[in-house]
């Protein structure tokens, strides 16, 4: 027996083109956006992840447990992560007295370690007495220790606790002295807590009369899965009211604090607000397909509405047929999805590192919620059609004439013209086909300029973007990387040099002796005869040489520098007491004192130092580093050397490698090289390169949902091809008959698709210039020596893109005799 | 027995100078097994009647009774019941649908009511009209004539009270259009239906047992004929 459903299943089977593309249309939204709710979702829980490894599996921690507590908590099947027992030193640590103030932090057991770390030498503590230091103190402490040496730690000043609980100010003169055997070196990400002053110890065993910071996690709890990180009203609650019961401070790791629900929701909301943007894209596609489908079976609706459907069955027809079509194109989504995400994750992890991390989500949540709104779409696609089906008068839709009448022909000749010169004679019927139907060719037309305007408009702004990115501080371009020395690898200067030089993409290279810095923020006072500086920071330079722009230059000249003369650079800053002297206070010729450079351990005693001749003001900042809003003084190297030599200091103790490297320099050879040598590497550039990344990335994920949703698109040209074609089966045998060829006739069809595409691209890239150009006067205000650049290549790719498209979907909606 | 009733029917298209008056006060009555034809000049408003008595086109003003129940009165639902089960329909083009083989096309009616088709019954008017061995062909498959012969099974599929044709045998040669009408002749006696057919041609005209003239949407003539 025949009923709604298997008539509207016949009619799918039946009409496999209209099905096929609505179909596509359906698969391709679920797909798009299944794709990129798994890509949010999935960066969403990569960072959490990430800061779920830097921040460690602990859930919370207690503080000022007494050991009855805690065998308390034990008792309760709370899993103890670690206790924990801190303190803070002011100290000197090492044969050559390396100065700092470091935690102490120390741990029963590193086991099951609340925090995540890295082992890069040696091994984890293990008996009592054994400590592992951050790496950044290897430098340091590399030359005079070695893994398993018993290391002093002279603690002074600053902290009350200098034993686990044991509450006494250590003073200068109450100074203690502790040691320990060295176990090994360990890293941090970054940002993790345990950054670099802190040295970990492994403790002696409970103690009595201590009290520990106590660690802890749920017994489910693991550090291996995000996916963990749920629940987390629950287990903030849960820890709240240990903390209560034991009257203990509770602090609850942020990653399982209750904001945590906030955020995830936040990242769903996202998804969700992409998915009802696409959706709403899709909805009109799926709507198109269906009113057409509903306008190719006016004739049998009406013929069944005559026999005796009621509307409600004919409803049912199509409600059925959107529902197969819903469920089928979910599925091929879904699955397609999976394998394209599968695909992109497997081959792109080599290629891009926001990859790396990534995986799939597959949360019920997510899967089922946007099959949901996907479903929903398509139903939303269903209110015309059935509105159209409620209009439908049986007789009307017999006689089939209700869109013939409908039309209006008020086609002009003089607008015809200028198409049938440049395309003949097919140009003008597409023309005057067009006409007909004018509302939609506008709205066609419309929307393509739209996309195509966006689209060139996007890129040309990314494309300035990048260019900006390539040349970050644009102001300091000439060195972009530093590589700290230290005094034991200068003798091996030359080779260093040599090293450097050889590895490929590095120029400018400059070696600066020494530096000195004294924030105290003391004002910079300009007297009679010249400014002194107390507040201040040397740069000694490679034989004078520094190779400054002509255009940083603002005062006097640029040359070799004599000893006793010296460029000052970035003169003028805004210390506290507002008393700022100007760089253009500064004059060629002035005399600069300089006062003591090393700390003055007793202000009485502060001497003044040789002056020094003002060469050259210069407004550039002279390197890529940080520090440059403090005053710089740059000298020569002999010139320092004497200064040194006056202060009784050596110059060689530290030193600085600036260079610059560009885009093909291999930083890892970089890297090496520092490790060899046991130098500090910074990469000024990295920040640029992970933003050029982002970059890339951002526009990649533009293009892509541009693109599809291009495709999106394409099958509505589809649809209106091919109902175009049903509605004029007629009017097309009568033009073969008279003696179109078929080759005319498709020139035609494809004309009519081409119209729009044609405007469309010439307007749209016009516009999309326009309104790149508009995006590029607006940042051009604050950087300036970029150029407005034309996306060329994005230009093309929207020409053949588009035209492709169309010729695809006009061939497509033809159907051949 | 009266089987159809109208009763002052009116049908006006359009408004002003487009106005036009289609159906012109028409009242008639068609009793149990009768065989109407309708006759008249092209644009005369047979079809507009035939569409008011059939109950898919509403009236400007009067009434229609099918089997006693006023048609216009009745909300889309209940109409669309009523035609199912009381009514069919035959048309000029004969208007299957493309997807269904001729055996589901023909028991249509019969599916949209939920009904289970009565097999035998169905055979009969398959076998009755010359269709067996094309049971499981689809509409395109077949000439103008079987088509049409299709078409007047699945009037008579849902025994309806009356079967309304539209020049049924307008769109066919003369041979194969008397050959469809002998069918439907046949088929009427055997299953004791009621017609009311619109016809151009005369000799059809001549097969009926009454004769209605329509000039100008109104019944200038109603003549009933004797048989031998
Ligand atoms: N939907 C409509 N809108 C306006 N006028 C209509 C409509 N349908 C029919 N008419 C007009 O009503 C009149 C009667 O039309 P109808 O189709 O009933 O004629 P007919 O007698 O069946 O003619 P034919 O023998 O050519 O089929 C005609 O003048 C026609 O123009
Ligand atoms: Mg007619």
């Amino acid at each position: 027996m025949i009923n709604e459903r298997k008539l509207a299943f016949k009619y799918l089977c039946k009409k496999k083109r209209r099905s096929l593309s609505t179909l596509f249309a359906i698969a391709l939204s679920m797909f798009i956006v299944f794709v990129s709710g798994n890509l949010i979702m999935g960066a969403f829980y990569a960072s959490k992840q990430a800061e779920l490894i830097r921040n460690g599996n602990h859930i919370a921690y207690l503080e000022e447990m007494n050991l009855e507590q805690i065998s308390a908590l034990e008792k309760e099947g709370v899993v103890l992560c670690a206790l924990e027992n801190s303190t803070y030193f002011m100290g000197k640590m090492g044969m050559e007295d390396h100065e700092g103030s470091f935690g102490f932090y120390y741990f029963e057991d590193f086991s099951n370690f609340p925090f995540y770390y890295e082992v890069v030498q040696g091994k984890t503590p293990e008996k009592p007495g054994e400590i592992m230091i951050n790496e950044m103190w290897k430098y340091f402490l590399g030359e005079d220790y070695e893994i398993g040496d018993t290391i002093t730690v002279q603690l002074t000043g600053m902290e009350l606790k200098t034993e686990p609980n044991q509450e006494s100010v250590v003073t200068e003169e109450n100074s203690i002295t502790r040691t320990y055997t060295l176990a090994g070196y360990y890293r941090c990400p970054e940002y993790s807590w345990i950054e670099d002053g802190v040295v970990m110890v492994k403790d002696e065993p409970r103690k009595e009369g201590n009290t520990y910071r106590v660690y802890i996690t749920s017994e489910e709890e693991g550090i291996e899965d995000i996916e963990s990180v749920e629940g987390f009203e629950e287990k903030e609650d849960w820890a709240r009211n240990l903390g209560e019961k034991y009257g203990a401070k509770v602090e609850v790791n942020w990653l399982f604090e209750k904001s945590q629900s906030e955020e995830t929701a936040m990242g769903y909301c996202l998804v969700l607000i992409f998915a009802v943007f696409i959706g709403g894209f899709a909805a009109i596609v799926i709507r198109n397909s269906f009113v057409i489908s509903i306008v190719e079976r006016t004739r049998d609706y009406g013929m069944l509405r005559c026999i005796g459907a009621s509307k409600r069955q004919i409803r049912k027809i199509a409600f059925y047929e959107a529902v197969m079509l819903g469920i089928a194109g979910e599925v091929i989504g879904l699955i397609v999805s999976y394998l394209f995400l599968y695909l992109v994750i497997q081959i792109g992890k080599e290629h891009i590192s926001f990859l790396e991390e990534f995986k799939f989500v597959q949360r019920p949540v997510l899967i089922f919620g946007i099959c949901l709104i996907v479903f929903l779409v398509v139903l939303f696609g269903l209110l015309e059609p059935t509105r159209q089906i409620n209009k439908l008068n049986p007789l009307n839709a017999l006689r089939n004439q209700k869109d013939v009448k409908k039309e209006k022909f008020r086609v002009k000749r003089r607008r015809g013209f200028l198409v049938a010169k440049l395309f003949g004679v097919e140009g003008e019927y597409a023309y005057k086909n067009l006409m007909r139907n004018r509302k939609r060719f506008i709205t066609t037309t419309a929307s393509c300029v739209v996309g195509v305007t966006f689209f060139i408009g996007t890129n040309a702004a990314f494309v300035y973007s990048e260019q900006m990115l390539e040349e970050p501080g644009i102001a300091y371009a000439d060195y972009n990387a530093e590589l700290y020395v230290h005094s034991w690898c200068m003798d091996s200067e030359d080779s260093l040099k040599e090293e450097l030089e050889s590895i490929k993409g590095i120029s400018n290279i400059t070696f600066c002796y020494q530096e000195f810095y004294r924030i105290d923020n003391e004002s910079l006072k300009r007297k009679e005869d010249g400014v002194v500086v107390k507040t201040n920071y040397v740069l000694a330079l490679d034989e004078g040489k520094y190779p400054i722009e002509k255009e940083s230059v603002e005062k006097g000249e640029i040359g070799e520098l004599k000893p006793g003369e010296c460029y000052v650079i970035n003169w003028g800053y805004d210390d506290e007491k507002k008393e700022i002297v100007e760089i253009s206070d500064v004059s060629v010729g002035d005399k600069i004192q300089l006062h003591e450079l090393i700390l003055a351990e007793d202000e009485s005693t502060e001497k003044t130092i040789s002056e020094l001749k003002v060469k050259a003001v210069l407004k550039e900042q002279p390197f890529a580093n940080t520090y440059s809003y403090y005053p710089v003084l740059v000298m020569s190297k002999e010139g320092f050397q004497a200064l040194c030599e006056e202060q009784g200091m050596s110059y060689e103790e530290y030193g600085k490698i600036h260079f610059k490297m560009d885009k093909n320099c291999d930083t890892s050879k970089v890297q090496e090289l520092a490790d060899k040598y046991g130098m500090l590497f910074f990469d000024e550039m990295k920040d640029a390169r992970e933003a050029a990344e982002q970059m890339k990335m951002a526009r990649l994920v533009v293009n892509a949902i541009l693109i599809l949703v291009a495709l999106i698109s394409s099958v509505n040209l589809f649809n209106s091809m091919e109902s175009n074609n049903i509605l004029r089966e007629k009017e097309r045998k009568i033009m073969r008959t008279v003696g179109m060829s078929k080759k005319q006739y498709r020139k035609m069809i494809l004309l009519e698709g081409m119209l729009s595409v044609i405007i469309a691209l010439i307007l749209g890239t016009a516009l999309g210039l326009a309104f790149g150009y508009g995006i590029y006067n607006i940042m051009v205000l604050t950087e300036n020596e970029l150029k407005f650049a034309v996306p060329v290549e994005s230009i093309v790719f929207a020409g053949v893109g588009l035209t492709l498209l169309t010729v695809l979907s006009c061939m497509g909606g033809m159907k051949e005799e | 027995m009266e089987i159809l009733k109208a009763e002052h029917l009116l049908k006006v298209y359009g408004e002003n100078e487009t106005k036009v008056v289609a159906v012109n006060d028409i009242s008639l009555t068609v009793h149990k097994g009768e065989f109407v034809a309708i006759v008249g000049a092209s644009g005369s408003g047979k079809s507009t009647l035939l569409h008011i008595l059939g109950g898919v086109d509403a009236p400007t003003k009067g009434k229609v009774l099918i089997d006693g129940e006023d048609v216009y009165s009745l909300k889309d639902e209940k109409r669309s019941i009523l035609r199912r089960r009381k009514v069919g329909f035959i048309f000029q083009e004969y208007n299957l649908l493309p997807i269904l083989t001729v055996e589901e096309n023909i028991k249509m009616p019969l599916s949209l009511d939920g009904k289970k088709p009565e097999e035998a019954y169905i055979n009969e008017i398959i076998q009755t009209l010359g269709l067996e061995d094309r049971r499981t062909h689809l509409p395109n498959q077949l000439s103008g004539g079987q088509q049409q012969r299709v078409a007047i099974g699945r009037a008579l599929a849902n025994r309806p009270s009356i079967i309304f044709a539209d020049e049924p045998t307008g769109n066919l040669d003369k041979k194969n259009g008397y050959e469809v009408l002998g069918l439907l002749k046949k088929s009427l006696q055997k299953f004791s239906q009621t017609l009311v057919l619109i016809t151009h041609d005369v000799e059809i005209a001549n097969m009926a047992d009454r004769i209605i003239r329509i000039e100008d949407g109104k019944i200038i003539q109603d003549e009933v004929r004797a048989h031998d």
